[in-house]
């Protein structure tokens, strides 16, 4: 399955989960099955003034992902992806390979 | 004649003198421009003729139509749009909406987007007297009292009458709309550390501006203070000291104007308005 | 890694007493970042006098530039622009950038590209260290827009500070009135404070700054300050709180100690009573509520 993690730096699956969501530093998108990285994506709208929940939850969706791993999104943001059906992980912290070993069975 | 009463900080006592200033001068408009915290109609205690709902235009999209195409969400410099192609959805946030007009003037799909107009705030306007009173009230929760700020000095606002106007507190863009069009800006401070850091962002707004200016103490304490010595370096005269009085803080707390909790304050006004009167 | 409790102060209007009681509240709150989010007005740095501070240039909001050269005057960017930021000056196009709002419309409708956006610098964020913990706060630039941008910064910055050295309460000097910047200052906070006091003004902002908080779902008390200068309004003030289920955290009385000692840009709460014991009875209360949330 492929799941979304909203992360602080570039670094494979050693990458360090961030504490805000819209203003992630990566998007990894990561193949649980095999623990593989299929993409890896900066979060070109971090740096925007407003609605920066907005455009990374749009984002979320067109990746076409059905679960999400970071921080709490703001309640925009969780309004979208609400609508489009995607699953949040919201209370895990440090690497995503450490993560990953967690939530196996959550999802 | 348009004469802006402003301050840099909340609570120095801008709405106390603009209400005096319409009061003393009888024959004016009083103009509450503090949308966000509109209080002189406490004072003036006007009986309120007509409220007008003010409003904007917000995109309203028709799924059915849309296309999906996202143009409107990539103009739209606030991301108030989400469009979520995968999920034939789109989205609008009305309140990180600031009404620009990009998103309907990109799309291109015929019907897919239109502007509806959504409520920002009410303008109220009155009378007390022979005082005219007119206040812009903001929603909560809305990005910007600007716009409503801007739609009352230009549509509801004769510049020919005497005008007193209560404008926003801060140094942010509020303040700037609610100054531009001034004659005449009176700052109101206080003489503590507090007053003198925002009177200074304050006049750095109003130098920018071009605009004649005056500065009134309240609170005085008595003897000179740093407003005293910045007044000198900028050369903005201090027009007024009001005395700090437990008596007037009780009489305002009750929602009595100051002509009334200190005596000998009229003269004081009235001779002040005529040296603004002068400048013009 | 704990959670970080974040506490703000906030009034429905400015001149309550809010900066003099957060700073009395740093003065009392052990092992804390203090955030001013004030930004428009921001004045907590004079009485907690920061040294060591680093400054850090913030650019907000982009606003449009028309390259004279290559606009036609056509005039399209002037009839579309609903901020009325386009002025003609001796025959040219330029932008007002006070008014301009950052949409960037005339950009996307200017026939010949003559519309570039760049953005500006609208303040600096700054982090200091104080007698009371590490501070965070910023300066806008005079008649800047964007402050609700540079709030949300300067509470990250303190949420980071926070986590790098496993504090675990952030205490935020917030806006007043109710626009962006308070929300901004406000969401996801743990604890409200809201100073109010006994004037007319005072109640109705009151009851505007809460329809805020309760929007939020934010946990609030009141503390009514200068209480003793009108007794009538300071009932009405407590019955709207027991209306709405909101503790009165402290009633603190008028005080020409305070006065004196701001004036001499110096901490009230170290030398006057009347301001150090209500405090204490809010610290008590933060105590409390935060424990059971």
């Amino acid at each position: 399955m492929n799941v979304l993690f909203a992360v602080e730096n570039n670094a494979g699956l050693d990458s360090r989960l961030d504490n805000r969501f819209g203003r992630a530093g990566y998007f990894l998108i990561v193949d649980t099955d095999s623990e593989t990285i299929l993409s890896t994506e900066e979060n070109k709208y971090k740096n925007e003034g407003h609605g920066v929940g907005i455009k990374t939850a749009t984002y979320v969706i067109s990746s076409g992902c059905k679960v999400a791993v970071g921080a709490q999104p703001g309640p925009k943001a969780a309004a979208i992806l609400e609508q489009g059906n995607v699953k949040l992980i919201v209370n895990e912290t440090g690497t995503v390979k450490e993560v990953l070993q967690r939530i196996k069975d959550k999802i | 004649m348009y004469i802006a009463v402003a301050s840099g900080k909340g609570g120095t006592g801008k709405t106390l003198v603009s209400t005096t200033l319409a009061l003393c001068a009888g024959d004016c408009s009083y103009v509450d421009l503090d949308v966000e915290e509109p209080n002189g109609f406490i004072f003036l205690q006007p009986e309120i003729e007509k409220e007008i709902r003010f409003t904007l235009p917000i995109p309203e999209i028709d799924e059915a139509v849309c296309t999906f195409c996202e143009k409107c969400a990539a103009a739209c410099a606030y991301n108030a749009l989400a469009i979520i192609p995968p999920l034939k959805k789109a989205m609008l946030f009305p309140d990180l909406c600031h009404s620009c007009g990009a998103c309907a003037y990109v799309c291109p799909t015929p019907g897919a987007l239109k502007e509806v107009d959504k409520e920002i705030g009410r303008i109220r306007i009155g009378r007390k007297g022979k005082i005219k009173f007119i206040e812009g009230r903001l929603n909560v929760g809305r990005p910007s009292g600007v716009p409503l700020i801007g739609g009352i000095i230009n549509d509801y606002l004769n510049m020919d009458d005497l005008l007193f106007v209560d404008a926003s507190p801060g140094t942010s863009c509020p303040v700037v709309e609610s100054l531009k069009k001034s004659d005449y800006v009176i700052l109101v401070t206080e003489p503590t550390p507090f007053g003198l850091n925002d009177l200074k962002l304050t006049v750095e707004i109003v130098k920018e501006l071009g605009k004649k200016t005056g500065i009134i103490v309240n609170k005085d304490m008595g003897g000179r203070s740093g407003i005293d010595d910045f007044s000198e370096e900028v050369h903005i005269p201090i027009l007024l000291k009001i005395p700090y009085s437990l008596d007037i803080q009780k009489a305002y707390s009750r929602g009595i104007p100051l002509l009334e909790s200190l005596p000998g304050i009229k003269e004081k006004f009235t001779a002040l308005l005529n040296r603004v009167f002068e400048k013009k | 890694m704990k959670k970080v409790k974040e506490i703000v102060v906030i009034s429905g209007k400015g001149g309550t007493g809010k900066t003099t009681l957060t700073a009395a509240l740093a003065d009392i709150i052990p092992g804390k970042v203090i955030v001013d989010a004030d930004v428009d007005a921001a004045n907590l740095y004079i009485l907690l006098k920061p040294k060591n501070i680093r400054a850090t240039d913030f650019t907000g909001k982009s606003t449009a530039k028309i390259d004279r050269d290559e606009c036609t005057s056509c005039n399209l960017c002037r009839e579309l622009c609903r901020f009325h930021a386009v002025n003609i000056e001796d025959g040219d196009y330029v932008i007002d950038h006070f008014s301009c709002d950052g949409c960037g419309l005339c950009r996307i409708a200017c026939p010949v590209q003559a519309i570039k956006m760049e953005e500006q610098i609208v303040g600096k964020w700054l982090i200091a260290d104080t007698e009371y913990g590490d501070f965070v706060y910023a300066r806008l630039v005079p008649g800047a827009e964007n402050s609700g941008n540079l709030v949300t910064m300067v509470r990250h910055q303190g949420k980071l500070i926070a986590e790098e050295k496993n504090i675990d309460t952030i205490l935020i000097d917030g806006s007043p009135g109710i626009g962006c910047p308070v929300t901004a200052a406000i969401s996801g906070t743990d604890l409200a404070i809201i100073v109010t006091e006994p004037t007319y003004s005072g109640i109705s902002d009151l009851q505007r700054v809460f329809e805020l908080t309760s929007h939020f779902s934010i946990k609030s008390g009141i503390v009514i300050n200068r209480f003793d200068i009108n007794p009538e309004n300071t009932k009405k003030i407590a019955a709207f709180a027991r209306e709405k289920g909101i503790p009165v955290f402290a009633r603190i009385p008028h005080s020409h100690c305070v006065i004196e000692e701001i004036t001499n840009s110096r901490l009230p709460s170290r030398k006057c009573k009347e301001l150090s014991q209500p405090v204490e009875k809010i610290y008590d209360h933060l105590k409390r509520e935060l424990l059971c949330s």
